[in-house]
């Protein structure tokens, strides 16, 4: 193994390691979101981080055979966002956070 | 080997992990930030500009015909969801009062959401019924 291969390994390694660290902040977000539309913002970032290490993973191994999960994820990692707030998050209010003072206050 | 093609793959894990150092930026304002709409703001760096830096990372390294057309789909289709999804969490979000009033400095839909005829409480408007838990309705 030459000089550039070892450094492209130790960089693309470091790339693992945030994507990993990603995801786990990711993971504490939709454990304790305060809300649904948190977690379903956390879902839609999770698909972004899972395809940034499947990509991780191609380049390490130049591998293209994870290319079509990653068009899958891409495609359809919205889908969980869009039907949380379309239809789930009428019914979960969690806590009424408007103050009476705003209302009163614009008119 | 030659050593352009080196030198692209080395540019390539450097992009791969300057996209992964971005997506990291935008988690931890996910994690930090405190409300429902600065935290989509902060979803969408990682889901656009880090995801597209270690797409372009992976074209670098592979260097196929076929290989950089899935790349370039695959970045297509989250510049085109990416939008979507995060207008109707912050639509869900200002309808249903999820958001914090007091730090909005411009609030320009507010005016248009509380007609005269649909004022918070009154709940007797025309499309009082369209909306399912009243959005401006329930703030008391």
């Amino acid at each position: 193994m030459t000089g550039p291969e070892t450094v492209d390994r130790v960089l693309i390694s470091a790339a693992v390691v945030l994507v990993v660290v990603a995801g786990a902040l990711l993971l504490f977000r939709i454990s304790r979101g305060p809300s649904m539309l948190d977690r379903a913002i956390a879902l839609d970032v999770f698909a972004a981080v899972i395809i940034a290490g499947l990509g991780a993973k191609s380049a390490f191994a130049r591998d293209a055979f994870y290319f079509p999960i990653m068009l899958v994820l891409a495609f359809l990692g919205f889908t969980g966002s869009v039907g949380i707030a379309r239809f789930i998050a009428v019914r979960d209010k969690p806590l009424p956070r408007r103050k009476p003072a705003g209302k009163e206050g614009r008119k | 080997m030659n050593v352009w093609l080196q030198i692209a793959d080395t540019a390539g894990a450097v992009l791969v992990l300057l996209g992964a150092a971005i997506s990291l930026l935008g988690v931890v304002g996910m994690v930090k930030l405190p409300d429902v709409l600065s935290r989509s703001h902060a979803a969408t760096k990682p889901q656009t500009l880090g995801l597209l830096l270690v797409l372009a990372g992976v074209a670098l390294r592979l260097r196929g015909g076929m290989d950089l057309a899935t790349l370039a789909l695959i970045g297509f289709f989250q510049l085109m969801t990416g939008p979507v999804a995060a207008h109707l969490v912050a639509r869900s979000a200002y309808r249903t009062g999820q958001i914090e009033r007091g730090e909005l400095l411009f609030d320009d839909l507010d005016a248009q959401l509380t007609e005269p005829g649909q004022e918070p409480g009154a709940g007797t408007g025309p499309d009082a019924g369209q909306e399912p838990g009243g959005g401006h309705g329930t703030g008391r």
